[in-house]
C-alpha cells in the first residue's frame, strides 16, 4: 500500500519530508515551504495534515514533542530512505533529458 | 436573534456548491449556524464572506489542525462529524484548506464507498421483515400501506442521492484521468431532483411524527407497537455493529445478502415460536387432517400477540389475535380471534377447537357458535339459529355455513365490552378450496 501510494512523491510530499529535516510544527512547515519555495509551492493546512496523518501512518515521520494541542514531527529513516529514492528518480529523468538533448 | 431553517438539500459531494451557497446566504444576511438534518442561519447584518467545506477529513489532530487553519486566515465556524465549514472575511482570494486534488481524490474515494451502507442496510432491514410480516398475515395489509408508501420514498430518496454520487464519482475519476483535476460540482438538474427525494423524507418524517402524536387516540397499543418494532432495532443494532467489526464498508453485495439472511432468520424464529403443535400428545395434532392452530393448554392466548401461521404452507389455519373497531355506535375496542382452518375437519374437532380455545380464559362467558349455538366450557349447546339479515340487525358476523366449514366464535366479556371472533377469512378459504 505505502510503497505504491508513495512510489513517486508530488512537490507538496517532498517538501514537507524536506522540511522535516529539522523538527517543526504544522504552521512553521507551511511557512518554511513558502520560504524555501519563495511563495511557488503553497499548501494549504488541509494537504498538510492530510499528508502529515498519512506520513505517520506509514512511519517517514515520527513525533518529537506532543503537548496535546501543538505536535512537533521529524522525518524519520524511513522517510529519508523515500526521500533519497524520489532524488534518484528526478536525478535519473534529468540526466535521461541531458542525454537525450545533448545539453 | 433571528434564525432562519433551510432544507438541507446537500449532500457531501457537494462541498464546493455549499461553500457558494454559504456566502451567498452571507450577502443576504444570514450566516451558517448548523449544518446538520437541517441547516441553521443567523441573522447579521450582510457581509462578503468566503466560505470552505470539508466534508472528506481525518478527524486525527483536530485541535491542532484548527489553530493552524485560524492562523491561515480559515476561522472555524462549525464543526461535526461530517462536515467543516471554515469562513474568511480577506477580501483577496484565500489559499483553499485542501491544495492537491489528486489526494482530495483519494479522501472522497476513501469516504464515499460504503458510506450509506449502514442507512441501506436498515432500510433493508425494516423492508424485509415487512414483507415477510406481510407475507404471513396478508389480511392485514391495509395497515401497513402508509408504512410501504414510507419505505418506498425512502429507496427513492436513497436511490436518487446515490446516483447523483455515483455520477459525481465517474465524473471526477474521468477529470482526474484527463486533467489531473477533480470535478467541479454545481448546482444541476440531479440536485433538483435530490431536493423532491428530500421533501419526500421529511414528509415521512412529519408522517411518523403524527402517527406516534396520534397513538393515544388510535387502537393501536403502544406495547404492541414496541414488540413489533423491537426486533427491527435489535436486529439493526446488531448489524450496524456486525459492519463496523469486520468493516464490511466496501462489500456491498455481502452485505445485502447477509441482510437477506438475518431477515430469513428472524423470520424463521419467529414462526418456529409460533409453532404450537409441535408438542407432542396435543388430540387434536393426532388427528387427521390437521388443525393448525394454538393450543392453549401449552401457549395461552396472550392479549396483543399476533399468533401467525403455522410451518404447514400453503396455509392451512392461522390464528389471529388483534384488536378491531367496535361494532357501530359503541365506543369500546373488541378484540378478534380469527381461525382458518382445513375445510375437511369435522364438527367434532372444531368445536373442540373451540373449547380449547375459550376454556382458559378466564373473561369468557359464552360464546355463539356460527349456526347459532352456544359455546360452554362444559360443552355446546342448541341456540337460535340466526339469518343473515338477523345476525346483521345483532351486531353479530355471522357467516352461514354451507359446503365449507365456517365458524364464528363471539366471547362476551363482563369486565369489558370486548369480543372474539372465531371466523373463516373468505378470500384464503377460496384459495383453499381451488
Amino acid at each position: 500500500m505505502a510503497r505504491k501510494e508513495f512510489s513517486t512523491l508530488t512537490e507538496q510530499m517532498f517538501y514537507i519530508l524536506l522540511v522535516l529535516q529539522k523538527p517543526h510544527h504544522g504552521y512553521e512547515i507551511m511557512q518554511q515551504i513558502d520560504r524555501m519555495t519563495l511563495g511557488r509551492i503553497k499548501i494549504g493546512a488541509g494537504t498538510l495534515y492530510t499528508l502529515l496523518a498519512r506520513f505517520e501512518d506509514e512511519n517517514f515521520i515520527t513525533r518529537v514533542e506532543d503537548d496535546g494541542r501543538k505536535k512537533i514531527y521529524q522525518i524519520s529513516q524511513e522517510g529519508q530512505r523515500i526521500l533519497q529514492l524520489e532524488i534518484q528518480r528526478l536525478q535519473a529523468m534529468i540526466h535521461d533529458y541531458q542525454k537525450e538533448m545533448d545539453v | 436573534m433571528i434564525y432562519k431553517v433551510k432544507l438541507q438539500t446537500f449532500q457531501n459531494i457537494d462541498y464546493e456548491s455549499m461553500q457558494q451557497y454559504f456566502a451567498v446566504m452571507a450577502e443576504k444576511g444570514w450566516m451558517i449556524q448548523y449544518a446538520g438534518a437541517f441547516l441553521l442561519f443567523k441573522k447579521q447584518a450582510p457581509i462578503h464572506l468566503q466560505f470552505y467545506v470539508e466534508t472528506f477529513f481525518d478527524r486525527r489532530n483536530e485541535l491542532e489542525y484548527f489553530d493552524v487553519c485560524a492562523k491561515s486566515g480559515w476561522n472555524l465556524q462549525y464543526n461535526n462529524k461530517k462536515i467543516r465549514i471554515f469562513v474568511s472575511d480577506a477580501r483577496d482570494e484565500m489559499l483553499p484548506l485542501q491544495t492537491d486534488d489528486e489526494l482530495l481524490w483519494d479522501q472522497i474515494q476513501r469516504h464515499v464507498i460504503g458510506q450509506n451502507n449502514v442507512y441501506v442496510f436498515i432500510l433493508a432491514m425494516i423492508t424485509f421483515y415487512i414483507i415477510f410480516y406481510w407475507s404471513q398475515v396478508p389480511w392485514i395489509y391495509s395497515a401497513f400501506l402508509p408504512l410501504f408508501f414510507f419505505i418506498g420514498s425512502t429507496w427513492v430518496w436513497y436511490i436518487l442521492r446515490l446516483l447523483r454520487k455515483r455520477r459525481y464519482l465517474h465524473h471526477c475519476r474521468t477529470h482526474m484521468k484527463e486533467y489531473g483535476q477533480l470535478y467541479s460540482s454545481s448546482y444541476n438538474a440531479w440536485r433538483h431532483l435530490q431536493k423532491i427525494g428530500n421533501i419526500l423524507l421529511y414528509l415521512n418524517i412529519t408522517y411518523i411524527v403524527f402517527i406516534l402524536l396520534a397513538l393515544p387516540y388510535l387502537s393501536i397499543s403502544l406495547t404492541s407497537l414496541f414488540y413489533t418494532l423491537l426486533p427491527i432495532v435489535i436486529l439493526g443494532l446488531i448489524g450496524i455493529g456486525l459492519i463496523r467489526f469486520f468493516k464490511l464498508y466496501k462489500k456491498t453485495v455481502l452485505l445485502y445478502l447477509f441482510c437477506l439472511c438475518i431477515s430469513l432468520l428472524a423470520y424463521l424464529l419467529t414462526a418456529s415460536s409460533l409453532m404450537p403443535l409441535s408438542y407432542p400428545d396435543t388430540p387434536i395434532y393426532v388427528k387427521e387432517p390437521l388443525l393448525q392452530a394454538i393450543d392453549t393448554r401449552y401457549q395461552p392466548l396472550t392479549k396483543d400477540v399476533m399468533y401467525t401461521s403455522s410451518y404447514h404452507t400453503p396455509i392451512h389455519a392461522n390464528l389471529i389475535y388483534y384488536d378491531v373497531l367496535a361494532p357501530y355506535g359503541t365506543s369500546q375496542t373488541a378484540s378478534t380471534i380469527e381461525i382458518i382452518y382445513d375445510q375437511k375437519v369435522n364438527d367434532e374437532e372444531a368445536i373442540k377447537l373451540i373449547l380449547q380455545l375459550t376454556k382458559n380464559r378466564n373473561d369468557v362467558t359464552h360464546a355463539y357458535a356460527a349456526d347459532g349455538s352456544f359455546i360452554f366450557s362444559t360443552g355446546q349447546e342448541e341456540g337460535k339459529k340466526w339469518n343473515m339479515d338477523e345476525a346483521f340487525l345483532q351486531d353479530h358476523y355471522v357467516i352461514l355455513r354451507k359446503e365449507n366449514r365456517v365458524y364464528q366464535i363471539k366471547i362476551d366479556s363482563d369486565e369489558k365490552d370486548a369480543a372474539y371472533y372465531i371466523s373463516q377469512l373468505q378470500i384464503l378459504f377460496k384459495e383453499n378450496v381451488a
